[in-house]
């Protein structure tokens, strides 16, 4: 039953990917800046302009361009930079592990920071007390929500980099971690606070439960019926939010990666942006759209199998 | 999801939840300083005047002035109203398109529907900013082609969220007492259905206009928003970021205003969306 089910989802993942795959097309197609004027600068002549613009197709109809384009895509062909003549693919793929090593270490700094808050006021007994840290904690996380990313990198540089000189600014340097912290800490504070917000919502509900009082009555420290009962259950949907997350951490790297000069995906499609590189821009959306959809794949196929109760409801619905 | 959204029930929750309220009166102020700002600045937005580039804030220049001489809190102030517009412009064409497409998508059903939810998942499964990013390169430069980026990428969730409201009442008894009573389609449509929609997509409308704001400050920020020299808060925080060093002030405050008013348009948005939600609106 549940091979049947990765089978489904990933049947109507293929939709959805040539849906992706056509709407850039689409974009492409009625860019209206001429990329042949991008490959072959301004002082090309008219005639040169013509005929590398008949070599590539682009004088053909859209229905057979777009299928020289699938079939281009089927290859691997995500075309080559106007600018640095490079294939757009395999930059993509170099940067990838990059933008990846950041997101995931941002990732742990807001797991770790947006369930810290949000577990806080339920470890606290003093009602009044409670109350307070918890209202303190939400206006937090509401003020994380609503900072921009990329003026928050600034901050941090202004203030770690610049006045304090504790930590680099920019780049990788030769991978080591100082060079990481400011642009994870950066892109984590959203995802922190989504975490802290939800975290906080299960908590509350979870510790509501009768088990919960159960596990009061006998006498258990509130330590462990907070961190051991309570957490358990409330436990789902902050995995959940958290496997949504790491695919919006594509969004946010953008920005991030733009500040730092974080050598990802999200800097690449900035430098297509700056130099009106198509071929980068789109093969940069396509790429960033593809792995967005891969990653909710794999976080519903891991939601259905770490949770029962789904997997219950989808086998009435088939029966 | 049938929610009753009455002015006064909403005025009366927003006064209970003082939080809300504060957001509501943030809006109204920063809305009210971009309507006044060709009152309220002490100099013309885009004037430059390079003797007095870079000047830390005093009395002359509240917020300083940026790398060409700008006063700083004449460009915040203008730059209020781009962020306004982008973000209501874009939620009201957001939910004009997705309303739409819900509504027909829910209400017809079978090829139509598949149709419209394909392509919702479609728009869904692009990062929102990147699909922006993509169209905007698009588009010729300027204030509607943020609007209409933004709107693409932002339709598909209220076409969602309709199409599910109508799903879960175009059952109900009162909706086969108007088919029984002959009621015809555009009817049972517009006079029976949609009034139940409204309220929960206003609420999402709400909600998402701070993001529509962060959104295009983002855009602004990568140099896809509206052209300079139109001040635009992204704009000016990128504007600045050459300058961190000497003079911090050129993006600082901009950033604070982005910061501000979507503070202001999140807090009002939880105020809402806890107020149509029985859920909360026990607690």
């Amino acid at each position: 039953m549940f091979g049947s089910y990765i089978i489904k989802r990933i049947l109507v993942t293929i939709p959805v990917l040539f849906g992706v795959v056509t709407v850039t097309f689409i974009l492409m197609f009625i860019i209206p800046a001429d990329p042949i004027q991008g490959m072959v600068g301004e002082r090309a002549t008219e005639e040169t302009i013509q005929s590398i613009r008949q070599e590539l197709g682009l004088d053909k109809p859209f229905i057979i361009q777009y299928s020289r384009y699938l079939g281009r895509l089927l290859r691997g062909d995500l075309g080559r930079s106007y600018w640095t003549r490079q294939d757009v693919l395999t930059t993509l793929l170099k940067r990838f592990p990059n933008t990846l090593r950041l997101a995931l270490a941002s990732m742990i700094i807001a797991i770790l920071i947006g369930m810290w808050l949000g577990i806080l006021p339920t470890l606290i007994r003093n009602p009044s007390i409670s109350f307070l840290v918890d209202r303190l904690t939400m206006i937090l996380a509401t003020l994380f929500i609503s900072t921009p990313v990329f003026w928050l990198g600034l901050l941090l540089i202004f203030f770690f980099s610049i006045k304090l000189r504790l930590l680099p600014a920019c780049g990788m340097g030769g991978g080591e971690i100082k060079y990481l912290i400011l642009p994870a800490i950066t892109l984590a504070t959203r995802s922190a606070a989504f975490i802290a917000r939800i975290t906080r919502t299960a908590m509350l509900e979870a510790i509501s439960k009768e088990y919960i009082r159960t596990a009061r009555a006998k006498g258990l420290p509130e330590w462990v019926v907070i961190l051991k009962h309570a957490l358990r259950s409330a436990l789902i949907p902050i995995v959940t939010l958290i496997g949504l997350d790491v695919a919006s951490l594509l969004n946010g790297s953008i920005l991030t990666e733009t500040i730092f000069g974080w050598p990802g995906i999200g800097r690449y499609a900035w430098e297509g942006i700056q130099r009106r590189d198509m071929n980068v821009v789109m093969g940069s959306v396509l790429f960033g759209a593809t792995v967005f959809v891969i990653i909710n794949l794999v976080v519903d196929i891991v939601y259905h199998f770490i949770d029962p109760r789904v997997r219950l409801v989808e086998r009435r619905v088939f029966l | 999801m049938k929610v009753s959204l009455r002015g006064q029930g909403i005025w009366l929750y927003l006064k209970k939840g003082k939080v809300h309220l504060v957001g509501l009166v943030l809006i109204f102020l920063i809305l009210l300083l971009a309507l006044s700002a060709p009152f309220l600045v002490p100099f013309e937005p885009s004037s430059e005047n390079l003797r007095e580039a870079c000047l830390p804030p005093d009395t002359k220049h509240l917020l300083g002035t940026d790398e060409l001489g700008r006063d700083v809190f004449s460009r915040v102030l203008y730059g209020a109203r781009i962020s306004l517009v982008v973000g209501c412009g874009s939620a009201l064409f957001s939910i004009l398109i997705g309303f739409g497409l819900g509504l027909i998508s829910g209400y017809i059903g079978g090829k139509i529907d598949s149709l419209i939810m394909r392509l919702v998942d479609v728009t869904l499964a692009f990062p929102s900013l990147l699909l922006a990013i993509g169209i905007s390169c698009v588009l010729p430069r300027g204030l509607l082609a943020v609007i209409i980026a933004l709107s693409v990428v932002g339709w598909a969730s209220f076409a969602r969220i309709t199409r599910g409201i109508i799903l879960s009442i175009k059952e109900e008894p009162f909706v086969e007492a108007a088919v029984s009573l002959g009621s015809s389609n555009t009817r049972i449509l517009f006079i029976h259905l949609l009034p139940h929609t409204i309220p929960m997509v206003m609420v999402l409308g709400a909600m998402r206009i701070s993001t529509f704001i962060l959104a295009e400050s983002g855009l602004s920020f990568l140099g896809l928003g509206v052209p300079p020299p139109t001040p635009s808060w992204g704009g000016m925080v990128s504007q600045g970021a050459d300058f961190i060093r000497t003079a911090p002030w050129i993006s600082l405050f901009p950033g604070m205003a982005i910061a501000l008013t979507v503070v202001a348009f999140n807090l009002l948005g939880d105020g809402l969306a806890d107020f149509v939600s029985p859920k909360f609106r026990k607690l």
